[in-house]
């Protein structure tokens, strides 16, 4: 257990060596922010709710959803794929370690990093400066539960992402379509109340849903009833145990075909 | 009891079969023809705690393939590996707490952070207690002098002083076993003596098992006793490594050099004509003529009609060295030839 800690201590120090990363990543979200707080201004125009949601609600979720983007942010596909195709993996699979665990780990350590230096800026200066009124209530707990169950979700999909770099030697295209994929059915740039009924239904039975809208959906509304809260939270863990599967059964199947290239 | 056994190993790799060209690479995206490459051909082989093996071969001969099937990362095709009572694939998390491995190609240790802090990270995935990590970091640092870089960024060593690292984090947890997969490539004198010097120390003192593949053969005649020779997947040889030299005790080099105004093709034309193929005649880059007399019972008799030779200013004699008796065996991978000359 301790080995693990050891991987999350050091995947939080492996991203501050770069001074500069910290600094633009600030500035960036910052920016973003004030361009997201003018374009949903332009789109209230004086009104008070657009699609049962008020100019206030809206920007909880756009901040909190700018907020958890970066969060997320440990390009842990990437890692997976750099070790497959130049054969480093080996370097992990000859410790006492489950990879998964390890690779979950080292990503908790960069989630970490990136809530001093994305999260805790983006809140902070949208309730200082944007002058957002967060919602505190007894939501915030159903919001931080329902934020682990997606950090863990998050990290199960992008390992399952990292893992198709086994068979096809490349990651750069199917990360790209993972984004698009999140970005639209995840509804981070837009809120689901925005969406046309049919799309809807669409994305009730897919999992990316449960990764940034249950959350954020909590946050942004503390009177969605207990009953929604919970059978949100059990289809969070649905997905978690399922996508779990998934993965081991995808990782075992991969690991035995394994032909670590060159040397 | 042996600490490591391998009965009939094989190991197979399915290969598709490309073709040349860009419209050979499309063809190649639908095509089924693949075809299969044994890269380890029934290999037996038993090896006793303590022993140093030199694991040697030409290159692409199976030798990492077998360190691999070793350490329990790459499944068998067909045969039998126990190791410390383990199957290394099977049981991979267990076995590879009593095990060090170090790929001469691979880091383990986190690029972009202080040594140190690899090293700590493993104190903890091997659970090692602190005061074993105290007196083994005092035996490392004895040895090997590490202490200056432990707090350096892993990317600002060079690759000698990172090899270095790297060996000291597959020590952390004194294994029970050690496979070096070509520790010593590219890396000067200084450190690799340094190397070597930590290996010994350790397989003496702790009674680790090392398991070396290497090209250098100063590292196997520094470290060890008993090599094992692979080629294209097959157990060439498995023996003493003094055993070989004694087999080519009557085959010696004979260096000499000529005199200035002398051209070296009369020398050589003079030798062959006297000698015929018993002896290898070879002009040296330093200007020296090497003569391999290649044949038992003739070392004297040539060493003779050199001397008396006009053309000659200084002569040495040399016995084979562990290169050229590697060669040989590379040269001449007949298993019964060597096996019937040693047993």
């Amino acid at each position: 257990m301790k080995g693990y800690l050891s991987y999350i201590k050091n995947g939080f120090m492996d991203n501050t060596v770069h001074k500069m990363h910290v600094f633009v990543a600030i500035v960036t979200n910052i920016l973003y922010m004030i361009i997201v707080y003018f374009l949903w201004k332009a789109i209230y125009n004086g009104r008070d709710y657009v699609s049962s949601m008020s100019f206030n609600q809206i920007m909880i979720y756009m901040s909190a959803s700018t907020a958890l983007v970066g969060l997320f942010q440990t390009y842990t596909e990437n890692f997976i794929s750099c070790r497959l195709i130049y054969g480093s993996i080996i370097m992990d699979m000859i410790k006492p370690i489950d990879f998964q665990m390890h690779v979950f780990c080292r990503g908790i350590g960069t989630m970490i990093f990136n809530f001093f230096c994305v999260t805790l800026p983006v809140l902070l200066f949208s309730a200082f400066v944007l002058d957002v009124k967060f919602i505190v209530g007894f939501n915030i707990f159903y919001f931080i539960v329902s934020l682990i169950n997606a950090v863990i979700l998050c990290s199960i999909l992008d390992f399952i992402v990292g893992l198709t770099s086994f068979y096809t030697e490349s990651i750069w295209g199917i990360t790209v379509i993972k984004d698009v994929l999140i970005s639209v059915l995840a509804s981070i740039y837009v809120p689901l109340e925005f969406y046309p009924q049919n799309i809807k239904m669409v994305i009730d039975i897919l999992p990316f849903k449960a990764i940034y809208y249950t959350p954020l959906k909590f946050l942004t509304d503390n009177e969605v009833g207990f009953r929604y809260e919970l059978i949100q939270i059990a289809v969070q863990l649905f997905w978690i145990g399922g996508l779990t599967v998934l993965s081991r059964i995808a990782f075992k199947h991969a690991f035995r075909n394994i032909v670590y290239n060159g040397g | 009891m042996s600490l490591i056994t391998l009965e009939n190993v094989s190991k197979d790799f399915v290969v598709l079969n490309r073709r040349e060209g860009l419209m050979g690479s499309l063809k190649d995206l639908f095509s089924g023809d693949y075809r299969t490459i044994r890269a380890i051909d029934d290999i037996s082989l038993t090896i006793n705690q303590g022993e140093v093996i030199g694991l040697l071969g030409p290159n692409g001969a199976g030798k990492s393939t077998a360190i691999k099937i070793m350490t329990g990362v790459m499944q068998l095709t067909s045969g039998n590996v126990v190791i410390d009572g383990m199957d290394p694939f099977r049981q991979r998390k267990v076995y590879s707490k009593n095990i060090g491995v170090v790929f001469g190609q691979r880091s383990q240790l986190w690029w972009e952070l202080p040594v140190v802090e690899s090293f700590k990270l493993f104190k903890e995935v091997y659970q090692v207690t602190d005061q074993e990590y105290q007196e083994n970091m005092k035996m490392f640092s004895r040895i090997t002098d590490i202490d200056n870089l432990l707090f350096r960024q892993v990317k600002t060593l060079s690759l000698g002083q990172r090899m270095l690292c790297e060996i000291i984090a597959s020590m952390i947890h004194s294994p029970k076993i050690l496979f070096l997969d070509e520790p010593t490539i590219g890396i000067d004198v200084m450190i690799k003596s340094k190397i070597r010097s930590l290996i010994k120390e350790l397989n003496i003192q702790k009674k680790i098992t090392v398991i070396l593949t290497t090209h250098d053969m100063s590292d196997i005649d520094a470290l060890c006793k008993r090599i094992v020779i692979i080629d294209h997947g097959v157990l060439v040889y498995d023996g003493d490594i003094d055993k070989v030299k004694e087999s080519y005790s009557g085959f010696r080099t004979i260096k000499v050099e000529l005199k200035q105004e002398t051209e070296p093709n009369m020398f050589c034309d003079e030798m062959i004509k006297e000698y015929g193929n018993r002896v290898e005649v070879s002009e040296c880059d330093d200007g020296w003529i090497e003569v391999e007399v290649i044949t038992e019972n003739v070392f004297l008799k040539v060493f003779n009609t050199i001397l008396k030779s006009q053309f000659i200013k200084d002569v040495k004699s040399e016995d084979l060295s562990t290169e050229s008796v590697v060669k040989k065996i590379y040269e001449n991978p007949d298993l019964y030839s060597i096996k019937s000359k040693l047993f």
